[in-house]
Order: C-alpha cells, then structure tokens, then sequence
C-alpha cells in the first residue's frame, strides 16, 4: 500500500518544496540589488547598455518573483498539511516572525510593482529607489523566514509542560540564540550564489558573443557583489559552526563524522562515514583544527557521536557530506574571487579571457548547491527532531496514508515549472542575441 | 470577546473579504479570458497585472492569523482537508507560473496558447477547491477519529455542499471581474458587453446561491435556518437580495464606481452574513462540537504580539499600497516602458 515510508514521504516532499522555494527566494532577494545597481549606473552615466540591462534583469527578478511567491504560498500551507502536530504547538510561538515576513513580502510586491510599471510614471529618483525597495524587504523577508527555522534549532520562548507549550514569549522565540547567525549565513549565501549564478550566465553568453556590450556590463555589476560575499561567507560559517558546537554538538558531530569525543578532535576533508564501523574511510585528518574551530583551542574536548543515544543520532552521511559539499564550493568561490581581485589589480586582460569565462560558467550553479548543501546540513543535522530536544519528527507527521502520491504531483510539478523556466530563460537570450549590438551602445551625440 | 481578540478577528475578516474582492477579480478575470475566449485577453491581463501578486498577501495572512492565533483551527483545517488544498495549491502554482510566463516572455507563438488555457483552467479549478475548503470546514463531517482514509480525509469536503460552495465562489469570482471591467474598458460597446456580462453572471450566482442552500439542507447542515434566525443572518440575506436590482439597474447605466461599490456590498453582505451565522465556530466537526474564536484562540501575549505586527504591517502596507495605486491612476502616463524601445 505504501511503496515509501510515510515520515519519509512527507520530509521528502518538504525538502523538495523548500530546496525549490530557496532558490527563487535567494534570486528575488539579491537580483534587485544588481537590476537597482545597473539603473543607478544608467542614471550616473547615461550608458544606454546599463538601463537595457536593468529592464532585462527586471524581467527576470519579476519572473523568479513570481514562482517565488506562489512556491512560498505553498509552503504556508504544507507546514501544516504534513506537520498537522508541529504547526500547533509551534504556530502560536514562532509565528510573530510569519507575520511580519508577510509584511516585508508585501512591500517587496509593491515596490516591485512600482519599479516595473514605472519606467514613464515616476521621477528617476523615485523609481530607482522602489528597485531598491524590492531588494530591502526581500532580505528582511528572508531574514524573519530564517528566524522561524533558528527558533525549530534552538527553541525559547516557552516553557514546555508535560507535551504542551505554556508561557510562551512570542519575542524570545523571535530572538532565539541561532537567529543571528543563520540568518547572516543564509542572507551572505543568497548573495554568493546569485552573484555567481548571474555572472556565470553572462560571463558563458560572452563566450558565445565576444564583447557584447550586455554582458561585459552584467559581469562589471555581478561580480562585484559576488567577490566580497564569496569572502565574508567563511568569517560568517566560521560563526555558525561555533554556534551550532555550543548548542547542538551532536549535528557538528554528525557535520564531521567524528564518532568519539575527543581533545584535539581533527577536521575532516572528505571521507566517507560509516556509521556501522564508526570509521571514516577516504578522509583527510587535520589534527586538532576542529577543536580549535569549535571552541578556540586546539586541546579542547570535542563530543562525538558516542556522547548520543544512538537513536538520537542525526544521519550521518548525508549531513557529513552535504557538509563537505558546502565547505568545499565555498572554499572554490572564494578562490574564484581571489583570482578575480588579482587579475584585476595585476593582469585586468585576464578578466576577457575565453579560460576566465568558462571558470565563471562553473560557477554558474555551484553556488546555489552551496545553498542546497547547507540546507541540508541544517535540516538533516537537526534529525531526528523538528524541534530541537522537544518534538521528534515523526511524533509532528501527517496521518493521512498515501502521502508518497502527493510527492510524486509535486516532484512532477517542480520538475515541469523547472523545465519551464529554462526553456523561458533561453527565449530570453535568443530575443536580446536577435538584437543588433549597436542597441546597446550610446550614440555620441546623445550622450 | 477581549478587545485584543476583537482585533485579531476584524484583521483576519478584513483580509477574508479583501482575498474575496481582490484576489476574486483577480481569479474572475481569468475565468472570463476563458469564457470570452481570450476576447480582451491583453486588457484583461493589464487591468490585474500591476496588483496581481499582491493579492497573495491576503490569503497568506489568513493563514499566518489562524496559525498563530488559532493553531488548531489551522492544523486541523490543514489534516482533513489536506486534498482539497492540495488541488487548490496546484492551482495557484500553475496560474501564478503560467500568468508570468505569458507577461513576461517574449513574442507571440504558439507557446502562448499554452500558457492562455493554462492559465484560464487553473483560474477556474483554483477558487472552486477553497471555496470547497471553505464549504467543508462548516458542514460538520470533519471526523478526528476517522475510521478509514475515506471518512477522515475523503467525505468531509467531497459532497454536494463543498461542491456547491465551490461553484459559487467561481461564479462571484467571475462575476466581480465583471463589474470590475466595465471601468476598463474604454468604448461604449465594450462597456456595455462587460455590463451584460456581469448581469448574466449575477443572474447564475442566484439559484447557485440557493443550490448552497438546498446541499446545506441535504447535507444536514441547518444553514437556511440559522440564517433565518439570526438578526445578522437575515439582515444580510436582506442586504444581498436588495441590491439585486440597484446592481442591476447601475450596470444597465454602466455606473462604474457605483457598481463596483454595491457589488463590494453585497459580496460583504454574503461573507459576513455567514459568518455572522456562524459565529463564533470556524471549523464545525462531526462529533457536534466546533473549533471557535474562543476555544481555539492562542494564549493573550501571542494575541498581543500578533496584534503589535499587524499594526505594523497596516502602517506600513497602507500608505505604500495607496501610492501604488496613485501612482497608476494619476502617474505621469508616456508610452508604455513595459515594452521594449525597439
């Protein structure tokens, strides 16, 4: 009757419809910032190439605005249908964040519709600030979603009484230890992937179009943007995983596969955990540096799995290596932008070249799996909790049978909307390629 | 009821009936591209596009008030009429997706067939399953111990009454649109097509209307009697039924403002007079007893803090959205920037 676990079912499809919303999240939320940055170049310089480029970008963030509207609309519904028991203890405590994200994504639906359909109502000024608008209360947005999340990592705001929530403080929750820094984690990697994604997109155009003019442009504004988050992003990782060390030690535990507590615990490049043996097969060992990363110190005592019932243990090869997957792109988009920063000061004709372009077309979509790895180092690694230490996951699911049925409509679904997109996009290019180059160049005697 | 929960309450009404009017024009001009068969299909299009993802902010603060403020009603809302907003969910994926792609791709072609029936079904199929949400969360056959996968997540909203619900709900939502386009439509003849369009529509909502009535009645579901019996109740059927022929009579005139207005009226006459029956339940169950505002309601610092972020969101979201619709009414009006200079 039930080709698929149930609790399995009902995480898969959440999972699917989160790594779905996420992305579309994350370009609605740092493509305005690049499409405001173009216009604010137009306005300055009066480059034809540069308004072009914000009307295109426009188009785009109005696109992956809307799929990221109604895929958030959806998750607003399916909390509840396959995590009828969580959502109700839960709504009443983490909910204050909801509501004011739905006031931040209404402003960004305003702003957006006042910097779309403005171009000939607004003055200048105004209009580029409505662009600027949209890109504001998109992070806002996405930083109080992130609050809800922190608060399933580290609960507060309540006291729990035999299975049900008293004195609950809807701001403490709001306030929870982890807000801060998954919220400036996620807000950085929304910058990173996006800024690599765009750049790479056009920087793999100019491949098939040396010199056009809107690409050169795109790649001068985008990559910027991506350069300096690709370098705060580790400062900030850094912070979240002495944070998740202090309160949840058993997911860094999982994050590093270390199965013993230890002093001087090693960080782990690679490998592959075996949770049977409790070894890690193919790994690099850096003695002590995970001790020193989590607390400061190259000696101190770091809790491994064994410190766990083992029931309690997250699953540790898909938290360990989402983890790997993560750390490592990371590492590459932050040597990406060194070498851009240095081609730029040392060798700028680098910044042309066909092997640079193609780098960059690399990039294209590894910043975004960035974002689907710490997505999954987060949920997988609170398991078998959805929230941390008070409600185990599969205590919250749905207990209506079949739910395997509605994953298979909403995979179909995503993977249609997904294909969709691509197809769009590709039109996109083709109708801006038909166009002649001149289009794109200010003619002297205007400006 | 405590001040605080009295505020709550008029948010979430206010965004009820703000998702009936404006998210139901939003819904109607799809259903009528489908119905005129793509007649006005570019002025249709215009009229919605500058609002039209805004409108998901009502219904997503709906369900934000019922989940902070009203967890069970939500969580059981959510449980046992899982099916019908799933189809509702689809719904609103496929039209928000086909919507953009239609505005925002380039050139016409083939493709765009796709996304015009696309977009016109899933403005149909859309409102008819929340309008069966709606329906089924007062009929009282939501069972929290069902025997089988049948009784709890099957027959609470697949019957003639939810059924019912759900065809109403489509045809208002037609039938604003309706009322909405005589506004925007610049000829004569135009007017007077939308005009007769929206009488004709109004003219169907009547006996559907009773159809919910009669289904209630089927069903068990003393609706005709409670409306009877209370003073709300039968002030709002009053209301509803007197506006018939002032509706008719200003469409007839094609009055555009006056229309739209009594149109608002009697939409508001019809949510509200049901609520008002209904009141205080928002989810009746099979077992007689009802999740109400009183008994399902959050804690009073939840209430508070609630409250405190709506007020903030009114503040905020007022001012910007007047300015938006200023800015369209009275905005400096050049050739159209939408559409490429070249």
């Amino acid at each position: 009757m039930e080709p698929l676990d149930p609790l399995l079912a009902a995480r898969w499809q959440m999972a699917l419809s989160l790594g779905f919303h996420i992305v579309f999240a994350c370009i609605g939320m740092v493509m305005p910032f690049f499409m405001a940055a173009a216009h604010r170049r137009w306005l300055r310089t009066g480059e034809v190439v540069y308004r072009e480029l914000a009307r295109r970008w426009a188009y785009g963030v109005a696109i992956f605005f809307a799929v990221g509207a109604v895929s958030g609309t959806v998750l607003s519904f399916e909390l509840g249908m396959l995590w009828p028991r969580f959502m109700e203890i839960a709504g009443p405590i983490f909910g204050l964040p909801f509501a004011l994200e739905g006031t931040a994504f209404f402003l960004e639906a305003i702003a957006l519709g006042l910097y779309l359909y403005g171009w000939d109502r607004l003055p200048p000024r105004v209009h580029w600030a409505a662009g600027v608008v949209v890109g504001i209360a998109g992070v806002f947005s996405g930083i109080f979603v992130v609050a809800a999340n922190a608060w399933m990592n580290s609960p507060a705001g309540f006291a729990w009484v035999d299975g049900q929530a008293t004195d609950i403080d809807p701001v403490a929750a709001m306030f929870n230890a982890a807000w801060p820094w998954q919220a400036l984690h996620m807000t950085l990697a929304a910058f990173v992937a996006t800024g690599f994604a765009v750049a790479g997109l056009h920087a793999v155009l100019l491949l098939r179009r040396p010199g056009h003019p809107l690409h050169r442009a795109a790649l001068r504004i985008a990559l910027p943007f991506a350069v300096v988050a690709a370098f705060l992003q580790p400062v900030s990782g850094d912070l979240s995983a002495r944070d998740v060390a202090r309160r949840q030690p058993e997911k860094l535990a999982a994050m590093e596969a270390l199965f013993e507590t230890q002093a001087r615990a090693p960080l782990l490049i690679g490998g592959l955990p075996d949770v049977e043996t409790r070894e890690v097969r193919y790994a690099l060992e850096l003695p002590g540096l995970l001790s020193f990363l989590a607390f400061g110190d190259v000696d101190a005592e770091v809790q491994g799995l064994d410190a766990f019932p083992r029931e309690l243990w997250p699953p540790v090869v898909v938290t360990h290596l989402a983890f790997q997957v993560m750390i490592g792109i990371g590492f590459f988009l932050m040597g990406v932008a060194l070498l851009y920063l240095w081609a730029r000061w040392k060798r700028p004709a680098w910044l042309d070249h066909p092997r640079f372009l193609r780098l960059l077309g690399l990039t294209m979509p590894l910043g975004f799996v960035a974002v689907e790895a710490g997505w999954i180092v987060t949920e997988v690694g609170r398991q078998p909790w959805i929230i941390y230490q008070i409600l185990l996951t599969r205590d919250a699911v749905t207990t209506m049978p079949g739910i395997w049925v509605s994953l298979g409509i909403v995979v179909l679904v995503y993977v249609l909307l997904t294909a969709f997109l691509v197809w769009l996009m590709r039109r996109q290019i083709r109708a801006l390629h038909a166009r002649p180059v001149s289009d794109f160049v200010t003619p002297p005697s205007v400006s | 009821m405590t001040p605080l929960l009295a505020f709550i309450v008029f948010v979430l009404a206010v965004s009820l009936a703000l998702y009936l009017l404006l998210g139901g024009a939003d819904f109607g001009a799809g259903i009528l591209e489908g119905l005129t068969r793509g007649r006005d299909q570019r002025r249709l299009a215009d009229a919605i596009a500058p609002v039209w993802e805004a409108n998901h902010v009502w219904i997503l603060l709906v369900i934000v008030i019922l989940f902070v403020g009203f967890p069970s009603v939500y969580s059981t809302l959510t449980h046992y009429l899982h099916l019908p907003l799933l189809a509702a969910l689809l719904g609103i994926v496929f039209r928000g997706a086909f919507f953009a792609f239609r505005h925002y791709d380039v050139g016409v072609d083939p493709a765009h067939r796709l996304y015009a029936w696309g977009y016109r079904i899933s403005s149909v199929w859309t409102p008819f399953f929340l309008g069966m949400t709606l329906g089924a969360a007062f009929l009282g056959r939501i069972d929290t111990d069902p025997a089988s996968f049948v009784d709890g997540f099957v027959a609470p909203w697949l019957n003639p009454f939810a059924a019912a619900v759900g065809l109403f709900t489509v045809v208002l939502c037609a039938y604003v649109a309706a009322v909405f386009m005589v506004g925007e439509v610049p000829a004569r003849a135009e007017q007077a097509y939308y005009a007769r369009l929206g009488a004709l529509l109004l003219a169907a909502a009547v006996p559907l209307g009773g159809l919910v009535f009669w289904t209630a009645h089927l069903g068990d579901y003393p609706l005709w009697t409670r409306f009877l019996r209370t003073p709300a109740g039968l002030a709002a059927l009053a209301a509803a039924t007197l506006l018939l022929p002032l509706i008719a009579l200003s469409l007839r005139r094609r009055r555009v403002w006056t229309s739209r207005v009594l149109v608002g009226l009697q939409l508001l006459a019809i949510l509200g007079g049901f609520f008002a029956v209904e009141y205080p339940a928002l989810v009746r169950l099979r077992d007689g007893t009802a999740l109400t505002l009183l008994n399902a309601q959050a804690p009073p610092a939840v209430l508070a803090w609630l409250a405190a972020a709506l007020v903030l969101g009114v503040v905020v979201v007022f001012p910007a959205t007047g300015y938006l619709f200023w800015v369209f009414k009275h905005g400096r009006q050049a050739p159209s920037g939408d559409t490429d200079p070249a």
